[in-house]
């Protein structure tokens, strides 16, 4: 029972100099860990060649260029990158992650990097949805662990149905199986180029994309904002916005 | 270990199991009676419907349970234009599948019955029918209990598949706290607490029923 007294009176003692010395000193040295789920274009999604494509991907090598890191991608389902994040499995998720004062309280985030509405999109032949609360007794189809899903469970009466995939979810509405769906409009734009049965019948409120980090990695969360806010000043951003999301 | 997380969702999590429960026993009721008659057709005389039970089998026994269960979820209801709710299309899909493996198990235990026995009922007067009923089903069947409680416990596990289409069984429910709370280690283990405590109740009533059933050889 000493022994492990001193084990871990030892680890307390050395966890601030462990913390103090820097993430960013070390994905400097071992490149950065980004995890992301590809399902969810066009923040990132597999292209016909199955190459990991989409604005997240691009603004993650852009950013790691300005700050001189080799990049790994690691790919994951969606409702598992937190818990990768804070299992230190993987240093950012870059997954077009809504920004909430939920995941604040487990992660930080960068910048937010978009801001746009979350949508409603039914079945073109699906009446009576104009806005949130006619969901109410409604299948709403959300990824599960995302802001949406948060949004649909707020809806009092609303029947949530959470896929693991947002990709199953835009399918579950078109084949009648569900009866609205909420996701970030620039994803629902995608969907509905796929299935020209969809509409959007409503947009919400506007929510901020960020990257997250973990919270003991502040400094490289100020670097990645600097890099950011470099890439918002020279255009660079606004051009990456441009070629993904119009 | 945040053990608090646990208690704190338990009730969620039983009522994921409630659900997980019902699947399984509807699919294993519904295939054994289906398994049942595929068994019949399997063990016809007519050539063409024991091949055609064959290419049955060997098609829900070679294609994965969740391609399965993406086909009747997904695609049944373009082709036959009509919605199928989540746990209907799940216990549909568990259901079909099951009836191939206890088809298979329940010919082994009829062709385990010696021949000898079928010969001798015959001889002694028994009607075909009679014979099946009296002599050799009684004996096949606590054969064949242990491999179709196996299928109860795989059914059971492989309910789990059934969180892909968003029934919120006890998998889905372990996945929706776990992605509330970022806290995936308390929740999947408390979920496999509750799976381990279904499977052993299901091994024990297994072995009741073969204490019960059992016939003098």
């Amino acid at each position: 029972m000493r022994k492990f007294g001193m084990v871990v009176l030892v680890v307390l003692l050395a966890l601030p100099g462990a913390l103090a010395q820097s993430c960013l000193a070390e994905v400097k040295a071992r490149g950065l860990n980004v995890g992301t789920s590809p399902d969810y274009p066009p923040f990132e999604f597999l292209d016909n060649a199955n190459k990991i494509v989409g604005f997240d991907i691009d603004l993650v090598n852009l950013l790691a260029k300005e700050l001189g890191i080799k990049v790994n991608w690691i790919t994951q389902s969606f409702d598992g990158l937190i818990p990768a994040l804070l299992a230190k499995k993987i240093d950012v998720v870059a997954a077009g992650l809504t920004i909430t004062e939920e995941r604040k309280k487990s992660v930080d985030f960068s910048r937010p990097y978009i801001s746009g509405p979350n949508v409603i999109i039914t079945r073109k032949d699906t009446p009576g949805i104009r806005k949130l609360e006619d969901l109410a007794g409604k299948r709403v189809a959300v990824q599960i662990g995302s802001a949406q899903e948060k949004i649909a469970q707020g809806v009092k009466g609303a029947i949530v149905k959470s896929y693991n995939l947002y990709t199953e979810a835009a399918l579950a509405v078109q084949t009648r199986q569900a009866d609205a769906l909420i996701v970030h409009r620039s994803v629902g734009r995608a969907f509905i180029q796929q299935y020209p049965d969809l509409q959007v019948v409503a947009e919400l409120n506007s929510v901020d994309t960020g990257l997250a980090l973990r919270k003991e990695c502040a400094d490289l969360r100020q670097a990645v904002d600097v890099a950011m806010e470099k890439l918002e000043r020279s255009g660079k951003l606004e051009e990456l916005v441009a070629r993904w999301f119009k | 270990m945040d053990f608090g997380l646990i208690r704190d969702n338990l009730p969620f999590l039983l009522q994921g199991a409630w659900i997980t429960v019902k699947v399984t026993a509807l699919s294993l009721l519904f295939g054994i009676l289906l398994g049942t008659l595929v068994t019949l057709a399997r063990m016809s005389p007519l050539r063409w419907l024991s091949a055609l039970t064959l290419g049955y089998i060997e098609l829900l026994r070679g294609t994965p349970l969740l391609v399965q269960i993406f086909l009747i979820f997904f695609g049944l209801p373009q082709l036959i234009q009509q919605q199928i709710n989540e746990f209907a299309a799940g216990v549909l899909a568990f259901s079909i599948n099951s009836s191939a493996y206890v088809a298979e198990i329940l010919r082994s235990g009829i062709q385990s019955i010696p021949k000898g026995q079928r010969e001798a009922a015959l001889s002694l007067g028994l009607s075909p029918s009679q014979t099946l009923r009296y002599v050799i089903l009684p004996q096949a069947f606590t054969r064949v209990i242990p491999p179709l409680v196996n299928e109860g416990i795989s059914l059971l596990k492989n309910s789990s598949l059934l969180s892909a289409i968003a029934v919120v069984e006890l998998t889905r429910a372990g996945q929706l706290v776990a992605s509330r709370t970022f806290k995936p280690f308390e929740m999947y283990l408390a979920v496999s607490m509750l799976y381990l405590g279904m499977t052993l109740l299901l091994s024990w009533v297994s072995r009741g029923l073969e204490r019960r059933w059992s016939v003098p050889h």
